[in-house]
């Protein structure tokens, strides 16, 4: 018999309301939003939203949300961007869910991992190289893939050497070594001062910071991954040994804790004035000058050292991607043409003090660029053109990536320096991990 | 025993509505205790499977696969991503120290719980500030107090350090995070301290099950404190013990903020554990299929575990 409660509703009403209820919801939650733009550019009311990185700078979110709100106003909505530091792994989340954001921005080699779930943008990505002297050959290895652009080369982060001019002064060295030799020379004589040493972060709790580093001490001594064909494994070389010995070196003559800093701990010591010189883009400089002015003055910047191969530096790249499940393609299409315009860009790399530093030629002289207005920063114009993406001399691919993510370059070197391992030993490590990723 | 059915409440009477008999027929089923428990538990059923059974399904299937992220070409492999582990000087490292971190904590989290138990029970005065106390590690989000932990294991400006520097344990900074073996015990402490009350606070719920006499007569007949713990205490709380120790094992088998955080599974990667290894290669790195296999390595031991609880809790409840 069915049961009454206090409101004469019965357990089979109660039951099929709770049920109808369930349905209601359920069927809201996968039905479309209907505000799909499929011509033109205007959003018709709706938002575009996207997955940005979290930078070390916070006027950077701001003002590329305010020019992208700017934009939203005269298309007929909005446009929300989520700065988040995790914001690689959402992007993964989104690309193989073929669900949520409309736009991301990618990190590295990440177009060419996701290039089939990526709208294409060649045309948009020329018109803008085009209007602007030309695009660096390292943004082309970062976003075209196939012969297609599958993202816009926004910027890259521009990882320099930050030093103490101060400190350097004390052991009789006013300009920053150029090659990787000198840099070790500088490292001991401040290491037998008992001055602040030298301290470039190797371990994996700092990836990018220590990738850097790895990579372009490794190409600067013409060593290599992998071959030109992306496949042949070249890492065990004469010239990995030379780099090796080299990292050993300075690992000697530097401050311990190298092996322990994470992407923020070689930054917090810097500031702290505990150490001399690290490696890091140049948000150090912009937080010196609010939390430690003294730092601030007696530091500067510097690319990072030459060796028997020249100037070679690994690139971070941040690129800006559609994903192909978006139903506002066009919309989003011309903001990024928005975001790239001089205007927009020009601002963005102003106050980004190269943390984001665009890959067209036509910014390098600009009087306005942080290279060429902050004395500070003079010595990192034009840094892009000795840049590689990992994997570099073959191209950028899915596997180069993949060896980036495991930290193989990074732990060669770590391993030797931590004295768990001989150079030779660590290479041949190296290498197993590498044939693995690469097939060959 | 006899149940009563209540077919009207007290309160003014209201004309019986009549259904429709077409109505009434499709809808009686539901006045059945059967079907109507089925049709209650269906949509539990229907969340666990979407959320635990479909995601396990789909974890299996990548790893008999080469499917990367964002890749729309996928082939089957078998058992290829399983073998090719086998012969991953990174995986077995990582093997190992997923056995060691767990072992490890879980039996440190037992004794320092059983300890941190014994003396709250004991505690008379302000019993509910410290317990609640002693909770907080583990109600604090961890992903919070690591970030704090991480601070106090920061290379240069470890309060740890600063403590043995200033009782002369050290001259210079400890590595917590830059060698090998500092590192996992600087990632298993952290776990301790966040599964320890844990422990505690279930065990003292066990300890109120003890009966009073028996440790009284136990007093009585000259038994010492370890005694009575040992011969009296103990045995009663073995059940409880059992069953929270396979859970720890459970949680701790599968955790991962605490070595992701602090140190990304490094040094050279002997931090590394099953679940920051599988995410780093199959999200970061975008081999899913390598990554679902990695993770799913761990299944047997947890299956194991789980089936030991249940066997144990069945065991109890009879």
């Amino acid at each position: 018999m069915a049961h009454l409660s206090r409101t004469g509703l019965t357990r089979r009403h109660a039951l099929s309301l709770g049920l109808g209820a369930g349905l209601t919801v359920a069927l809201a939650a996968c039905g479309e939003d209907g505000t799909s733009t499929a011509g033109g550019t205007s959003l018709g009311g709706a938002s575009l939203t996207g997955l940005m990185r979290a930078s070390f700078i916070p006027a950077i979110h701001e003002l590329q949300q305010k020019q992208a709100t700017a934009w939203a106003d005269s298309h007929d909505g909005a446009v929300e961007l989520t700065f988040a530091k995790e914001w690689r792994e959402q992007i993964a989340a989104v690309v193989e869910s073929r669900a949520g954001e409309d736009l991301g921005e990618l990190f590295a080699n990440q177009a060419h991992i996701y290039a089939d779930r990526l709208v294409d943008l060649t045309d948009l990505c020329e018109s803008i190289g085009e209007a602007n002297g030309g695009w660096y050959d390292v943004a082309r290895a970062a976003c075209v893939v196939d012969g297609r652009w599958r993202a816009v080369p926004r910027a890259y982060t521009a990882h320099v050497m930050n030093w103490r001019t101060d400190l350097f002064a004390q052991v009789g060295i006013t300009e920053f070594p150029k090659t990787w030799t000198g840099l070790v020379e500088a490292a001991t004589r401040l290491r037998d001062a008992k001055l602040p040493r030298v301290a470039l972060t190797m371990s994996q709790a700092g990836p990018n910071d220590s990738a850097s580093v790895a990579y372009s001490l490794l190409w600067s001594y013409g060593a290599a991954e992998v071959e030109k064909d992306g496949k042949t494994v070249a890492i065990n070389s004469a010239e990995t040994r030379a780099a090796i010995k080299v990292m050993q070196d300075l690992a000697a003559a530097s401050a311990p804790e190298i092996s322990s800093y994470d992407e923020g701990g070689n930054n917090t010591s810097f500031l702290a004035g505990k150490i001399a010189v690290t490696q890091n883009a140049t948000s150090i400089w912009y937080t010196a000058q609010k939390q430690a002015p003294d730092v601030a003055k007696n530091m500067s910047h510097a690319r990072y050292p030459e060796g028997p191969a020249g100037h070679q530096q690994l690139v971070e790249m941040n690129s800006l991607a559609i994903f192909s499940h978006s139903k506002r393609i066009e919309p989003a299409k011309n903001l990024f043409g928005h975001l790239m315009d001089k205007a927009q860009l020009g601002k963005l790399a102003e106050i980004a003090l190269t943390y984001y530093t665009p890959l067209l030629k036509g910014y390098d002289d600009l009087p306005t660029m942080p290279w060429n207005s902050e004395a500070k920063l003079k010595g990192l114009k034009g840094l892009a053109a000795g840049g590689h993406m990992p994997g570099w001399p073959g191209p950028a691919s899915r596997q180069s990536a993949q060896a980036y993510n495991n930290q193989t370059i990074v732990n060669m070197f770590a391993r030797v320096i931590s004295g768990k391992a001989s150079a030779e030993e660590s290479i041949r490590v190296a290498e197993g991990e590498l044939k693995k990723v690469y097939g060959g | 025993m006899t149940v009563r059915t209540v077919d009207r409440v007290v309160g003014p009477r209201r004309p019986a509505r009549p259904s429709p008999p077409a109505a009434r027929e499709r809808w009686s089923f539901l006045d059945r205790e059967t079907p109507l428990g089925y049709l209650l538990v269906l949509p539990m059923a229907v969340v666990v499977l979407g959320l635990v059974g479909y995601p396990l399904v789909l974890t299996v299937w990548f790893s008999l696969t080469d499917k990367s992220l964002g890749s729309d070409t996928v082939s089957f492999v078998g058992l290829t991503n399983y073998l090719e582990l086998l012969d991953d000087p990174v995986f077995a490292r990582t093997m190992w120290n997923t056995f060691n971190y767990t072992v490890t904590a879980v039996l440190a989290k037992l004794v320092l719980g059983l300890v941190m138990a014994l003396a709250l029970n004991e505690v008379r005065r302000f019993r509910r500030f410290f317990r609640a106390a002693f909770l907080l590690p583990w109600v604090v989000p961890s992903s919070l107090s690591v970030l704090a932990w991480m601070w106090m294991f920061q290379a240069d400006f470890s309060v740890l350090t600063y403590l043995g520097r200033q009782v002369g344990l050290v001259d210079g900074n400890i590595p917590w995070l830059g060698e090998a073996g500092w590192a996992m015990a600087a990632v298993q402490t952290v776990n301790i301290w966040r599964g320890a009350p844990f422990f505690g606070i279930i065990i003292l719920a066990g300890l109120a099950t003890v009966p009073k006499e028996l440790v009284e007569a136990a007093v009585v007949d000259g038994a010492s404190a370890w005694q009575r713990l040992r011969y009296v205490i103990l045995p009663h709380l073995t059940p409880i013990l059992v069953v929270v120790t396979l859970f720890s094992f459970v949680q701790t088998l599968g955790d991962f903020q605490i070595v992701w955080i602090l140190t990304n599974g490094g040094p050279v990667n002997s931090t590394h554990l099953i679940s920051t290894l599988a995410f780093r290669t199959g999200i970061r790195g975008a081999d899913i299929a390598s990554g679902s296999a990695i993770s799913f390595f761990v299944f047997p031991a947890l299956a194991a575990i789980i089936a030991l609880q249940l066997t144990v809790m069945r065991r109890k409840a009879k």
